[in-house]
């Protein structure tokens, strides 16, 4: 407990930054609920503007790797601007970036903040099952029983004493190889079993666009087991052109060029999207839900 | 930290232009056509069928925080509660993001408000359920269970708990709409759901459904931008083609080499 309330021993300005994130947060915060409510929005707007552009430029400028040759070529004026923007830089960063970590930094502690509204809505949903004795309200107490539990080992094994302690860590290993892993592999392991019923509905035979897909996954499928390689091994690499028809070959051909052509089509088509939404939403051009109403 | 080179700048620029030019050309009043895109057509069946069998709606935004994303799939989210909130229908909201989660009931309060019902947000409907992915997938399930939903929507940024959730919407007998950019787990979706979305389509659902100008041009300049990238990739091609004889195409193909 001493470790955690007191100065780090590994690092001492650790305990002092964590209370000044969290104090700053805290106020920043407060601060913003004065916002007259007329000036929400122009200052959501604004503070969205300077932000894009902070990262839009960070990204467009070129770093000191090919800044430096292109600026010492030009002569003195050329040096000074070096000297002004780029001197004590690594390669790979601007003016801009030294500031990256720190704005990225600021930006978690502020989400931290609504973890908080998080829980609240949790211990509320939960919580009103119990008192109300809703339908299934057991479930409601494992939520509680689960939060303490974990918060509890998960400090105690983490602080102070515990830290060398076999009890808690013991515990600690019990909540989380024991019960949270084995949860989480459950839940996963499902998904085989959710496969194969979802494929088994999507290669039904309905149309000539299913039929195509069943065909091919069938192909790649067949193209990935031994029993697969087995039945077209009789094909020999000297027959030249027949040698592709080998399902391992097929397989490969599906996967990595139809296929692969495929997606990069719909990335490509995503990633111009995405640049449009991000370019609308900087610009405070979004229409529609959110970026509509009076902040 | 990555950096634009010569020809990312080129091209950002030029697809930024189109965009912005069609964007202002749409607020100018000129009349944009859109086409029809089945999965989002299908929202208003998906509402529909569940006011006809007197259940809830399920509305998933995925497991990712507050991007871009998340933001689009706001927006979706918006749109069907306005429709459900007309026919005084139940939305359920599983986040598992805790700052989507505080907007999302800002976005659904308002929604609800704007259809003239404030008196149907329910804030616990809107639900922050875990940060953990299979915890969220778990309590998920066990919600389109317990509720017996009747439609479920997946709009966001979705991994191994896609086919998890739509699979439970498959068994539940909820109709389902479903549409993500995580190419991953597409094919999950459009085996296991009744409809899906699929790449660009995402985005393009807040302009299909507002029919907004502002949104509708920044589509047109959006197809004027993948008109871009496929004379580049012609480009590409014949320059990997030629570039043994003629010099012209190792020109070009040094031009878009990456990293240089």
């Amino acid at each position: 407990m001493a470790s955690f309330w007191g100065p780090h021993t590994d690092n001492p300005e650790k305990t002092l930054f964590i209370l000044g994130a969290l104090v700053t947060g805290a106020l920043f915060i407060f601060a913003l609920t004065f916002v007259p409510r007329r000036a929400r929005k122009p200052l959501i707007a604004v503070v969205t503007f300077i932000g894009g552009l902070y990262f839009s430029l960070e990204f467009l400028i070129a770093p000191r790797s090919s800044a430096e040759p292109f600026l010492l070529s030009k002569g003195a004026f050329g040096k000074k601007v070096f000297e002004l923007l780029y001197a004590g830089l690594d390669p790979d960063q601007n003016f801009l970036s030294p500031y990256m970590q720190g704005l990225t930094n600021a930006w978690q502690v502020i989400a931290g903040f609504t973890f908080a509204l998080g829980l609240t809505n949790l211990v509320h949903i939960h919580g009103k099952n119990i008192l109300q004795a809703r339908k299934n309200w057991g479930f409601s107490v494992f939520f509680f029983i689960g939060v303490i539990v974990m918060a509890v080992i998960g400090f105690f094994q983490r602080f102070g004493a515990g830290q060398k302690s076999p009890v808690w860590q013991g515990l600690w290993r019990i909540a989380t190889d024991g019960w949270l892993f084995s949860l989480d592999a459950a839940m996963f392991s499902l998904i085989a079993f959710f496969i194969i019923s979802a494929a088994y509905r999507a290669f039904r035979i309905r149309s000539v666009e299913a039929t195509i897909m069943m065909g091919a996954a069938f192909l790649v499928m067949l193209g990935q087991v031994p029993v697969g390689i087995w039945l077209t091994s009789w094909i020999q690499p000297e027959w030249g052109f027949l040698y592709n028809l080998r399902l391992e070959n097929i397989s490969q051909w599906i996967l990595w060029k139809p296929n692969a052509a495929a997606q990069r089509g719909i990335e490509f088509g995503i990633a111009v999207g995405a640049l449009a939404m991000g370019l609308r939403i900087w610009l405070s051009l979004e229409r529609g839900s959110y970026f509509e109403k009076e902040v | 930290m990555s950096h634009a080179t010569l020809p990312v700048l080129v091209f950002e620029g030029v697809i930024v232009f189109f965009i912005l030019w069609k964007i202002l050309s749409a607020r100018r009043g000129r009349e944009l056509y859109i086409r029809r895109i089945p999965g989002l057509s299908a929202i208003d069946e998906a509402v529909g069928r569940a006011t006809e069998m007197g259940r809830p709606i399920f509305y998933s935004p995925g497991i990712q925080g507050l991007d871009i994303v998340g933001l689009q799939s706001l927006s979706i989210l918006s749109h069907i509660i306005k429709l459900a909130a007309k026919f005084r229908t139940r939305v359920m909201v599983a986040l598992a993001d805790a700052v989507l989660y505080t907007i999302a009931q800002d976005v659904a309060r308002e929604a609800y408000a704007r259809e003239g019902a404030p008196e149907l947000y329910e804030q616990d409907d809107i639900k922050f359920l875990s940060d953990q992915q299979f915890a969220y997938a778990s309590a998920s399930i066990g919600l389109m269970s317990r509720e017996r939903v009747a439609s479920c929507f997946y709009f966001g940024s979705f991994f191994a708990e896609a086919l998890i959730l739509a699979e439970t919407g498959h068994h539940v007998g909820a109709i389902q709409v479903a549409g993500t950019p995580q190419i991953t787990q597409l094919p999950f979706f459009i085996a296991a759901c009744d409809y899906c979305i699929i790449g660009d389509e995402y985005y393009a659902g807040s302009a299909y459904l507002s029919k907004e100008p502002t949104l509708l041009g920044s589509l047109v300049g959006q197809d004027l931008g993948k008109l871009v990238i496929i004379a580049a990739l012609i480009a590409g091609v014949i320059g990997v083609s030629i570039s043994p004889w003629v010099p012209a195409g190792s020109i070009v193909l040094e031009w878009f080499k990456v990293g240089k």
